[in-house]
């Protein structure tokens, strides 16, 4: 059943509340993503992007130490950077045009958050 | 001590350096009779004058009569040098002698107030000065100490010689100016004490019976020598008005110190001190309040952070998981029920603690049941959410302002806080008291002690709430003896 499927993207998920973090695991998982790890704060964040080379970030805007904006900035200097999703409760005009100049493909609100939602930001 | 006090100790000083030196003076001159009894009139009046004036100067130093006074009392140290034999020091005293009576006069006319007030008072005192100091002037170029009577008086060195008779003229004029000057200020001087009010009568009788004596004597000495009727009787008059003018100083200072007028002063100075130390209280009162007000307004701003984030943490991070739950519970509802289920049991959970958060929350922003119920049913639901068993001891019987049972509530909730997270106690109480229009809010816990207002906001914000209502907050926290927080906060109206 699953031969003709391509391979499952991998995603890790960067978010402080362990709420979150499991809700969005089962809804990325249901909806076809490999999820490869989870970061609580930006620092832990940048290790397992280097170390698990995820093809996508799925990125909280407020953590506890970097802001998603800084993670961001600092993985793209990496060169190899992966896509990364911007998420946050916030709106995005919650954080003006910060968004729009960041590295990140896209920005997807917490309560919007799917699978599909994430592959249209990403292509 | 004060400048000065330093500044009236300076010139005691140097009123007795000068009183010694006129001492000297006169019991070594030759050309003095009855040196004694000269000594004791000049260094009487002098010190007299000196002493009452430094007195009365540190005790009203706003008032002229002090300073005036004092004056008198130097210059009637030049009454000394009239028996120097040395020609230079003795001019002197003859240039400076006469000058203590414009003073006393001005000394007389403004008393006890100091101050030059009408047009007769400044001309009096004007036509006073001018015969004392520059037809004194006048009078020196041409006097001949021979020809005035004084044997064995030294020369006069600046006495312009060939015009003899005109010293005796410029002479004769002075007295003809100052007679009437001198009865014009009797005048003036009774009938102030005639016109005078009786507790003002009161302070200026010893002066007004006591000048008015020495004015008297030493007018009709004055008259005498002007009509030449008697040198003995002239010198009599001369003895008699110094003696009297010597008690002078008495009379003014006994005078100055009982007039209702010094004493208005005094009052004045003692009101103008507490003025003073008021306005200090208040701009202190001020600093504290605008210091207040800075951390209220900024205890708001960070309220509304708090609850921004408290919402964003708990609530709304539970509301995206309920919303996620939800999705995926309705993705799986037909290929996997028993999973959809699982999930939806999950997300009645999320439901639950997010309605729960938010009812927390909003308990912290304004307690619904304060308004609803009172202050008693408030502090219960307080009590019982405590994970420290609290006891509430007292609440008031009757509801009070909403700003005071506000306060009264966020003491208590703040300090319940307090205690489940630092104190360590076994139990608490609260209490709170209406008495004689204060509401009395106590906290009381068992506990580890040590709590300091001034760390940390909690315990500041709470005395800033309490000091907005015009209230105190007091936190009473010995290391090792529980912690008492006390409130008492005004009942306005």
């Amino acid at each position: 059943m699953q031969d003709n499927r391509p391979m499952p993207t991998s995603i890790l998920i960067v978010d402080d509340h362990p709420s979150f973090r499991l809700s969005a695991r089962r809804m990325l998982e249901a909806d076809g993503y490999e999820v490869v790890g989870e970061a609580e704060d930006g620092a832990a964040a940048i290790e397992a992007a280097r170390e698990l080379r995820p093809e996508l970030i799925l990125l909280d805007v407020q953590l506890p130490d970097l802001d998603g904006f800084e993670v961001a900035a600092r993985l793209a200097a990496d060169g190899e950077c992966p896509a990364i999703v911007l998420t946050s409760t916030r709106e995005r005009s919650d954080f003006g045009g910060e968004i729009e100049s960041s590295p990140a493909r896209g920005f997807v609100t917490k309560g919007e958050l799917s699978g599909e939602a994430i592959a249209a930001l990403v292509g | 001590m004060t400048g000065l006090r330093r500044a009236l100790l300076g010139l005691a000083a140097l009123a007795l350096l000068l009183g010694v030196s006129a001492l000297l003076i006169i019991l070594t001159s030759s050309h003095t009779s009855s040196r004694g009894v000269a000594a004791v009139l000049i260094l009487l009046a002098g010190w007299g004058f000196v002493g009452t004036g430094l007195y009365a100067w540190d005790r009203r130093p706003g008032n002229n009569t002090g300073p005036l006074m004092t004056a008198v009392g130097f210059t009637w140290f030049f009454q000394a040098l009239g028996s120097s034999d040395n020609a230079a020091l003795f001019t002197i005293g003859y240039l400076g002698s006469s000058l203590p009576y414009a003073i006393l006069i001005q000394l007389l006319i403004t008393f006890p107030t100091g101050r030059l007030e009408t047009s007769l008072q400044k001309a009096l005192v004007g036509a006073a000065y001018f015969v004392t100091t520059a037809m004194q002037v006048v009078w020196v170029l041409f006097v001949d100490p021979a020809r005035e009577g004084c044997d064995g008086c030294p020369s006069n060195p600046v006495q312009i010689q060939g015009h003899e008779g005109f010293a005796e003229a410029v002479g004769i004029v002075q007295g003809l100016i100052a007679i009437p000057v001198i009865a014009a200020t009797v005048v003036v001087v009774y009938r102030r004490w005639r016109r005078s009010e009786a507790s003002e009568r009161l302070a200026l009788t010893p002066v007004v019976a006591t000048g008015g004596l020495a004015f008297v004597l030493l007018l009709t000495q004055l008259m005498v020598g002007v009509l030449g009727v008697s040198e003995v009787l002239e010198q009599a008059m001369f003895i008699g008005g110094v003696a009297v003018f010597g008690c002078l100083p008495f009379a003014f200072l006994f005078g100055l110190l009982r007039s209702r007028m010094g004493r208005d002063e005094e009052i004045r100075t003692a009101l103008a001190a507490e003025n003073e130390q008021l306005t200090e209280q208040l701009r202190a009162k001020v600093e504290e309040l605008r210091a207040s007000r800075a951390r209220i307004v900024e205890a708001g701003y960070a309220e509304r952070r708090r609850v921004e984030r408290d919402l964003h943490d708990g609530a709304q991070q539970r509301l995206v998981a309920l919303t996620m739950s939800l999705r995926l519970a309705r993705s799986r509802l037909e290929a996997d029920p028993a999973g959809a289920g699982q999930l939806l049991d999950e997300a009645l959970e999320e439901l639950a603690e997010a309605t729960s958060e938010l009812r927390e929350l909003a308990r912290g922003i304004h307690p619904a049941v304060l308004s609803d119920r009172g202050l008693a049913a408030a502090l219960e639901g307080l009590a019982d959410r405590s994970p420290v068993p609290v006891e509430v001891l007292r609440t008031p019987s009757q509801r009070l302002e909403g700003s005071v049972e506000s306060a009264a509530y966020f003491v208590v909730a703040e300090a319940l806080t307090n205690v489940a997270r630092y104190a360590r106690a076994d139990a608490s109480t609260v209490s709170v008291s209406r008495r004689d229009g204060w509401v009395e809010v106590e906290i009381r816990d068992d506990g580890v002690g040590g709590a300091d207002p001034d760390q940390g906001t909690g315990l500041r914000g709470l005395a800033d709430r309490v000091a907005a209502l015009d209230g105190r907050l007091e936190v009473n926290s010995p290391w090792g003896k529980g912690t008492v927080v006390r409130a008492r906060i005004p009942l306005g109206g």
